[in-house]
C-alpha cells in the first residue's frame, strides 16, 4: 500500500495569533516495504507529517493518498485507514487502560470481525514479537509493569492490528543503548517481512544502520531525500545542518587521512567491518 | 490540538490588558450583575454596547474570543425555540397542540439568548486579556476577607494556580491519547452515540493516570524546591490601584447602576 503526500501543507490555530504553518507544500511518495528515516531539528514539523500521513490530521491543502485515495474524501472508509496504518507515539506507553495486557493489546482487534481464536492468536504474535512469554503477561494488569515493558507493551498493541504501514515518532527515545539495539532490530525484521517502516529519529548511527531511505525536513520543507547511503555521504551538508554523522562514516574518514584508503560512501557499522577486512586481506596493510 | 481552546490568554497591549487583574476581576462581577438585572430596552443596550466595545477596544480576534458562542449556536437556536413556543402568555399569534406562539415568548426567548451570550462574551474578555498567574493573585487578593473565618485563602490560590497551569499540558495530552487510541481503532470520529460512549473509558483512564503521575512529581519537586505551604510566601509584585483601573471600575459600577434606573 503506497503512501504519497501531495502538495500538503499544515496550519496550527489557523486564524488565531498563534498560527503556525508547519509544513508547507510538501510532496513525497513511500512505496511498499521501504524503511524511511525521518531526521530534522525540533519543530521542523516531522510529528505533524506523519501524523497526517496515518489520518490524524487534515491537510491545510494538498491531498494524502493510501493506495491511490485519498484519505480525507468524503465517502472514504477510514476503517481501511486504521487497519492499515498504525503509528506509536513516543511515549505509547500512556496510552494503555484495559485490566489486563491481553485485554489491552486485543484492544485495536475489537471491530475487526475476527474470531475469539483469531484474536487471542493475533495477541499472542504480537506479544511474542515484542519478547513477552505470552502465558506469563497476559494476566497482569500493564500499570504494574517497568516502564520499558509499559512501552512494549503498547507497542505490541499496535502490531497486533497487523498493519502495512507502521509508523514510529521518536521511539528509542529514552531507552538504553541495549534495548536500543534490540529494538531497531525488532522493526528492522517487521520491514523484512514486507512491513513498510516510517520513523522520526535523531539518531544518525541507528538510522545509517537500519533505514534504507532517509528524508530530511527543515523548517516544514522537505529538503533532503534519498537513499541512506547517499544522504549520509553528504558529510558536509549534514554537518552544516547538525544533523549528525554516522560514526562509521568519521571511522572511515579518519583512517583516510591518515592513508588507510576507505572508500568513501561507508555510512553503516556492517560496511565499515567489510571494507577493512577487504583492505586487510588484499594485503594493503601498512 | 489543531485548535486554540477558548477562554486561553491572547497576548495583547490594548488597555484592557492592561489594567489590573483585581480592578478587571471586580469590575466583571459588576457587569455580570448588570446582565442579570438588566430588564429593560435602555438597560440591555447599555450592557451590550459596552460588552461590545470592550471586545473592539481589546483587540481580541473576534473568531477566537467569540468562538465558544458560535460553536454552542444549536443550543442558543433550541433554548430560543423553547421559549418562543412554551411561554405561558396571553393572546398567543397562534397555538396547535401543545405549542403557544406568542410575542411574549419571541421576546423571552431572545432575552435569554441575550444573556448567556453576553455572559460568555465578557468572561472571554476576561480570560483572553488576563494572565493566569495575575488571575490567580487577584483572587487571592479579594478572598482576603474571607481568612477572618479561616479559609487557607494561600493554600486556595495556589491551587487554583496550580490547577489553571495544567489545563493547557492535559489538553495536549488527551489530544495525543485521543490521536493514539483512534489509530489503533477507537471510533472517536464514528457519529453514532453509541461508538463514541465507547471511546470514553480509553481515554479517561489514561488522563486520570496521567494527571496522578504529574501531580505526584510536582508535590516531589516543590517540596524538593523549600515549599513550605503557601502561607509565608512572598508576593512577586504589589502594585496599588491606578487611575485606570479605578475608572474600569466606576465605569462598570454606572453601568450595573443604570439597570436600577430603567427597571
Ligand atoms: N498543537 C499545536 N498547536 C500549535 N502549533 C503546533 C502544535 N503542534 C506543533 N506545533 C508547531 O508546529 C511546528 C512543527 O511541530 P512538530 O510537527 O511537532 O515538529 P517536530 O515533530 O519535528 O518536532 C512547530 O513549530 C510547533 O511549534
Ligand atoms: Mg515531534
Amino acid at each position: 500500500m503506497p503512501v504519497e503526500l501531495e502538495n500538503v501543507s499544515y496550519t496550527y490555530a489557523s486564524g488565531t495569533p498563534y498560527e503556525t504553518e508547519a509544513l508547507e507544500n510538501m510532496s513525497l511518495k513511500i512505496k511498499d516495504g521501504e524503511f524511511v528515516g525521518v531526521m530534522g531539528h525540533t519543530g521542523c514539523g516531522k510529528s505533524t507529517m506523519i501524523q497526517l500521513i496515518a489520518g490524524l490530521l487534515v491537510p491545510s491543502e494538498g491531498k494524502v493518498l493510501l493506495d491511490g485515495n485519498d484519505i480525507n474524501a468524503k465517502g472514504y472508509d477510514r476503517s481501511v485507514l486504521r487497519r492499515n496504518v498504525g503509528i506509536v507515539f513516543q511515549y505509547p506507553e500512556y496510552q494503555l487502560f484495559e485490566t489486563t495486557v491481553e485485554k489491552d493489546v486485543a484492544f485495536g482487534l475489537k471491530h475487526s470481525g475476527l474470531d475469539r481464536g483469531e484474536v487471542s492468536e493475533r495477541v499472542r504474535w504480537a506479544l511474542e514479537i515484542m519478547g513477552f512469554s505470552f502465558d506469563s503477561i497476559r494476566n497482569q494488569s500493564p500499570l504494574s509493569l517497568s516502564g520499558g515493558e509499559k512501552r512494549r507493551v503498547a507497542i505490541a498493541g499496535v502490531l497486533a492490528v497487523r498493519p502495512k504501514i507502521v509508523i514510529f515518532d521518536e521511539p528509542i527515545a529514552g531507552l538504553d543503548p541495549l534495548g536500543r539495539e534490540a529494538f531497531l532490530k525488532l522493526i528492522s525484521d517487521l520491514n523484512e517481512d514486507g512491513t513498510t517502516i516510517i520513523t522520526v529519529s535523531h539518531n544518525a548511527d541507528s538510522m545509517a544502520e537500519y533505514a534504507k531511505r532517509i528524508i530530511v525536513l527543515d523548517s516544514g520543507r522537505l529538503i533532503m531525500d534519498g537513499k541512506t547511503r547517499d544522504v549520509f555521504s553528504d558529510v558536509k551538508r549534514m554537518e552544516e545542518l547538525r544533523l549528525g554523522v554516522s560514526q562509521p562514516r568519521l571511522i572511515a574518514d579518519m583512517l583516510s587521512k591518515r592513508g588507510f584508503e576507505m572508500p568513501r560512501d561507508i555510512v553503516s557499522c556492517g560496511e565499515l567491518v567489510s571494507a577493512i577486512k577487504e583492505r586487510l586481506i588484499g594485503g594493503g596493510c601498512p | 490540538m489543531s485548535r486554540l481552546p477558548t477562554g486561553q490568554y491572547i497576548y495583547g497591549e490594548s488597555p484592557i490588558h492592561l489594567i489590573d487583574a483585581r480592578a478587571k476581576l471586580l469590575s466583571f462581577i459588576l457587569l455580570i450583575a448588570a446582565v442579570v438585572l438588566a430588564s429593560s430596552f435602555a438597560g440591555y443596550a447599555a450592557v451590550f454596547c459596552f460588552t461590545a466595545a470592550l471586545l473592539w477596544i481589546s483587540r481580541l480576534p473576534l473568531g477566537t474570543a467569540l468562538g465558544a458562542i458560535r460553536r454552542l449556536w444549536l443550543f442558543f437556536f433550541v433554548i430560543f425555540l423553547m421559549n418562543a413556543f412554551f411561554f405561558e402568555a396571553e393572546n398567543p399569534i397562534f397555538s396547535w397542540w401543545i405549542f403557544r406562539l406568542s410575542y411574549g415568548g419571541i421576546a423571552q426567548g431572545a432575552n435569554v439568548v441575550l444573556r448567556v451570550a453576553l455572559l460568555m462574551a465578557l468572561s472571554s474578555v476576561l480570560t483572553c486579556t488576563t494572565t493566569p498567574m495575575d488571575m490567580t493573585s487577584a483572587l487571592q487578593s479579594l478572598m482576603k476577607p474571607l481568612k477572618i473565618i479561616r479559609v487557607p485563602v494561600e493554600d486556595v490560590a495556589m491551587i487554583i494556580s496550580v490547577a489553571i497551569q495544567f489545563i493547557p499540558t492535559l489538553l495536549e495530552e488527551t489530544d495525543m491519547i485521543k490521536k493514539a487510541q483512534t489509530a489503533r481503532g477507537a471510533r472517536f470520529e464514528s457519529r453514532s452515540l453509541r461508538h463514541k460512549a465507547e471511546c470514553v473509558i480509553p481515554l479517561v483512564i489514561p488522563i486520570f493516570i496521567s494527571a496522578f503521575r504529574r501531580a505526584d512529581e510536582l508535590s516531589t519537586a516543590m517540596e524538593a524546591r523549600g515549599y513550605r505551604g503557601a502561607k509565608n510566601r512572598t508576593k512577586r509584585k504589589k502594585e496599588p490601584l491606578k487611575a485606570r483601573d479605578l475608572a474600569a471600575l466606576f465605569i462598570s459600577a454606572a453601568i450595573c447602576a443604570v439597570q436600577f434606573c430603567f427597571r
